[in-house]
């Protein structure tokens, strides 16, 4: 009926005047430093060579520089992790770069604080839609990863913006978006590393910790959110079903973040677990045996993520563990069986 | 009519009774002229305007006022 | 799901697309009715007992209200020609006394399931003072929510059992319909307070599909989002530090904020009304009008006919009216000619049955002595102004104030919205004593201080770009209103100017609109 085109065709136009708006609000206001402008980009400039994955937290974001890991392990790889990331979003993530590389080893961190979150802040779950390319892997990812009342959140870069008038911002950023350097990807921020990955300058100043006393754990498994337990189980499946290799990794962290746990331990059995259900590799640094004196407090920016440099020792650390664990050999040597900072000074 | 006239004018001298007929709908007479008016009609005719007769259709103009007094009065 | 969420926004849109099938015509009401429960369910309630009670409540008054009549009739007109005037006449009387009896006890079931809900708490709070050891207050059942619209849906079925009563409006026989009118969805959440006359018509009639309905409907749903979102929502921050805090504001910011929370409700409810309107318009129903631009307002009991209209027509023309016409009122009526002056004696019904209602309005929005003090206030203060409108016009005189002077009718307004505002000090309170230190702190601590911190507590820089250009869009809109109905008028504009419009605010919406994580809260008024 000509009502129906009548609406038809006004419903298109606002499309289409949305669409144009979103860009050239995006365009102003999003920081020329995101990391998600160079992430994405080097992502499709590097599609279909990719074969490792990271993926996770923060502390799997700013805890791996990428390029030593490269060296080390040989392989050529890409940190899809975000800061809070939900694991509904790790999941389509990680099928999204799976579709389009020839991707053979996941490295699946771990973080039980995010896991136990049941609605995490939109704000986090929008990181994880702004990576994630093509239409049909954000609506897949909106559909079964958020409600619908985030929607205009997360596809909007309009309702995002934290402050409209501010006006400098925007100048620096429409003049370093115009420049030469920012088409060669040369402007992004000081702490941006380079495919994905993140690394401050900062040093965590604290006193380290000697030992630690384990008191009744402030963590308990139930208390992790059902259905994030299930989108973890999901990757594992999903890598196995693939033929790729994952392991599950926790990222180190300083005694006084340790210490606010109480116990890690059960954290660490409640992963433990599940890698042995799937019968993958579970490598939890902070039960590795050089934990206290190679991961020192002055490769941490805060309590829980390493900073630049820091990232560069764990890509190290990690390689070794890789390294032998391709030999053929045990990686039981690596670890022990209590996390260090519960055994008594020698 | 005289004697409802009177009753109008005495309520609501700058108003032109014999002209209007959008008393309620238009807002001239508002709620407590209408009660205050009931008052006066109720004791001068000795009717009793009832709940049930507060309509607009009933107070819109003199006239309809001037029926619905009638109505009432012959109403057995 | 409330009304303001995307989810209600495919909910509708699905019922939309099923209701303007050709063959759905006559089943269009019975659509709607499944809609209303849909919707009442997925808005939280799973208490449909209360409803349901209601429902079955209003049909059956109805219907044996206009059983007695119809008896009224058919015995007349076979016995009238052999009956004396005054044998008529006690006739007629005892039905009327037999229709009053089913309308009272109608009334009495539908408002006693309202007040036990609503008001058991407060009343067993009040008897816990005076029987301390009962501790009815603690009871379960007192802590429940009270159920989604009851103290709308109450307001409809009295108003129905009335006009059917009085003859005015025919009894719906079919007891789905009548759970229809009560339960229907644009309105249950808060208001209009429909009339059935008004609305049965449309509500279960046929309806075809109209282009301009549905472009009508859908400016009213984009202006009504953008009143509730970039206006209201964008203020809330700002009012709720203030009034969260007050011990740390001057009774100046305490001021600004009254006047800020004026705004800030009349931005949402006649937000919520504009686009509950557009919703139910496009399906061919048209609310009852609720707002009138009442800032313009040059008295309190003008304002009262600008604001909340469906509440405030209600209550006269089914509180005020009966209880000024009631004997106790014509009673003291008499009396009041003894004593008083001629103009003041004439008052006194009215003022008699001012000072009831205003008293049950506060009490309709709010079980809490604050709110009652709140109805009383305005009431107190409306009455006033009648008693002493000969001195208000000697001094006018003196001053040589024309009624239409301009400048006057400018003080009015202000004058006006001041007092609105200061009322305030009541809903925004928690408890009647917080309004009385409100009120305290406003008058002892009045120090005018022009800072930011003082102004405009816990404003962002988006928050006040989006009130500013808000309010003035919104301005400029209202005073163009009073001037004439502005849909004709827009329409008049062609197809360029008119999107340019449209987009403008749709922009806006997405660029200062609150959305959150929730898109927003929910509507002040829905709590009632």
């Amino acid at each position: 009926m000509r009502s129906i085109r009548k609406i038809g065709l006004r419903l298109l136009l606002i499309i289409v005047v949305i669409v144009v708006y979103e860009i050239g609000v995006r365009y102003a206001y999003e920081s020329y430093f995101a990391s998600v402008i160079y992430t994405n980009r080097e992502k499709s400039q590097m599609a279909g060579t990719i074969e490792t994955l990271y993926c996770g937290t923060s502390t799997m974001q700013r805890g791996i520089n990428m390029d030593v890991a490269d060296q080390e392990m040989d392989t050529i790889s890409f940190n899809i992790a975000s800061s809070d990331q939900p694991m509904d979003g790790t999941y389509f993530l990680m099928k999204d770069m799976v579709k389009d590389n020839p991707v053979n080893t996941v490295f699946l961190g771990v973080s039980p604080e995010t896991m136990s979150k049941d609605k995490l802040a939109t704000k986090w779950k929008s990181l994880v839609v702004d990576r994630l390319d093509g239409a049909e892997d954000k609506m897949d990812y909106l559909i079964h990863g958020s409600s619908i009342e985030e929607w205009p959140y997360l596809l909007l870069y309009s309702v995002r913006v934290d402050d409209y008038l501010d006006f400098k911002a925007v100048k620096k950023n429409i003049t370093k978006k115009c420049s030469k350097e920012f088409a060669e990807g040369s402007t992004h921020d000081k702490y941006y590393r380079g495919r994905g990955a993140f690394g401050r300058n900062k040093v965590y100043q604290a006193e380290p910790v000697g030992t630690l006393e384990q008191r009744k754990s402030a963590f308990n498994s139930a208390d992790i959110y059902q259905k994030y337990e299930d989108y973890f189980k999901k990757c594992i499946e999903f890598c196995q079903e693939k033929d790729i290799e994952v392991v599950l990794l926790y990222p180190p962290m300083t005694g006084n973040k340790i210490n606010k746990y109480k116990d890690i331990t059960p954290i660490h059995d409640y992963y433990g677990e599940i890698a042995q259900e799937y019968g993958v590799e579970f490598w939890d640094f902070n039960y590795y045996k050089d934990l206290k004196t190679v991961f020192s407090n002055e490769f941490f920016e805060d309590e829980k993520h390493l900073n630049g440099e820091g990232g560069k020792v764990f890509a190290r650390e990690l390689a070794k563990v890789y390294r032998a664990y391709q030999a053929g050999e045990k990686t039981d040597k690596f670890f022990l069986d209590i996390c260090p900072f519960y055994l008594a000074a020698e | 009519m005289e004697e409802l006239m009177k009753i109008l004018k005495e309520l609501r001298p700058e108003v032109d009774f014999e002209k209007e007929d959008k008393l309620i709908d238009n807002g001239v007479l508002d709620s407590f002229d209408l009660v205050a008016l009931v008052g006066e009609i109720n004791e001068v005719f000795g009717v009793e305007v009832e709940f049930e007769d507060m309509e607009p259709e009933n107070f819109n103009s003199a006239k309809s006022m001037y029926a619905m007094i009638e109505r009432l009065e012959n109403e057995v | 799901m409330t009304i303001n969420s995307l989810g209600f926004l495919l909910f509708y849109t699905a019922l939309v697309i099923i209701y303007f099938l050709p063959f759905m015509k006559r089943f269009q009401w019975m659509l709607l009715l499944i809609a209303s429960v849909s919707f009442y369910y997925l808005a939280g309630s799973n208490n449909f007992i209360y409803i349901i009670a209601a429902t079955i409540a209003t049909y059956i008054g109805a219907n044996l209200l206009e059983k007695k009549t119809q008896k009224q009739t058919e015995y007349l007109a076979e016995n009238k020609a052999n009956m004396t005037r005054p044998e008529i006449k006690t006739y007629k009387e005892s039905i009327k006394k037999e229709k009053h009896n089913i309308l009272v006890w109608s009334i009495v079931v539908i408002l006693g399931i309202l007040i036990v809900v609503k008001y058991g708490r407060f009343i067993a709070g009040n008897l816990d003072r005076i029987l301390p050891m009962a501790n009815l207050s603690d009871l379960t059942f007192f802590r429940l929510a009270a159920p989604l619209g009851i103290s709308y849906y109450t307001l409809m079925s009295i108003g129905y059992l009335m006009d059917v009563s009085k003859g005015k409006c025919q009894c719906e026989k079919n007891i789905l319909k009548t759970g229809l009118f009560l339960l229907y969805f644009p309105q249950i959440t808060q208001g209009p307070i429909g009339r059935f006359t008004d609305m049965a018509g449309n509500l279960f009639g046929q309806h075809e599909f109209s282009y301009e309905r549905f472009s009508y409907g859908c400016q009213r749903i984009l202006w009504g989002f953008f009143k509730k979102m970039v206006i209201a929502d964008r203020m809330k921050p700002m009012v709720d530090a203030i009034f969260d805090n007050y011990q740390n504001y001057s009774g100046f910011s305490i001021f600004l904020g009254c006047m800020y929370f004026a705004i800030q409700l009349y931005a949402d409810f006649s937000g919520y009304t504009d686009i509950v309107s557009g919703f139910s318009g496009i399906l061919g129903i048209e609310l009852m009008e609720n707002f009138r631009r009442p800032f313009f307002s040059t008295s309190l009991a003008e304002y009262w006919r600008r604001w909340h209209i469906s509440l405030s027509t209600w209550f006269r023309d089914y509180l005020f009216y009966p209880l000024s016409l009631s004997s106790p009122a014509v009673k003291l009526g008499r009396v009041g000619k003894k004593i008083l002056s001629p103009r003041v004696a004439k008052l006194v019904p009215s003022l008699y049955a001012m000072f009831i209602v205003w008293f049950a309005t506060g009490l309709w929005h709010d079980a809490s002595w604050r709110y009652i003090l709140w109805g009383v206030c305005n009431g107190v203060i409306m009455i006033s102004s009648m008693c002493l409108e000969p001195q208000f016009n000697w001094i006018k005189g003196k001053l040589h104030i024309a009624n239409d002077n301009k400048i006057w009718r400018v003080f009015q307004m202000v004058r006006t919205f001041l007092i609105i505002s200061m009322l305030k000090v009541f809903p925004m309170a928690v408890s009647t004593k917080g309004s009385f230190a409100l009120i305290g702190k406003i008058f002892a601590d009045f120090h005018i201080e022009f800072t930011k911190a003082a102004c405009f507590p816990e404003l962002g820089n988006n928050d006040f770009v989006a009130i500013i250009i808000g309010l003035v869009i919104f301005f400029y809109v209202s005073v163009r209103q009073e001037q004439g109905p502005m849909h004709e008028r827009i329409n008049k504009h062609s197809f360029p100017v008119r999107w340019v419009m449209y987009l403008a605010l749709l922009l806006m919406l997405v660029t200062f609109g609150v959305f959150g994580t929730e898109m927003t809260g929910g509507f002040e008024y829905a709590q009632y």
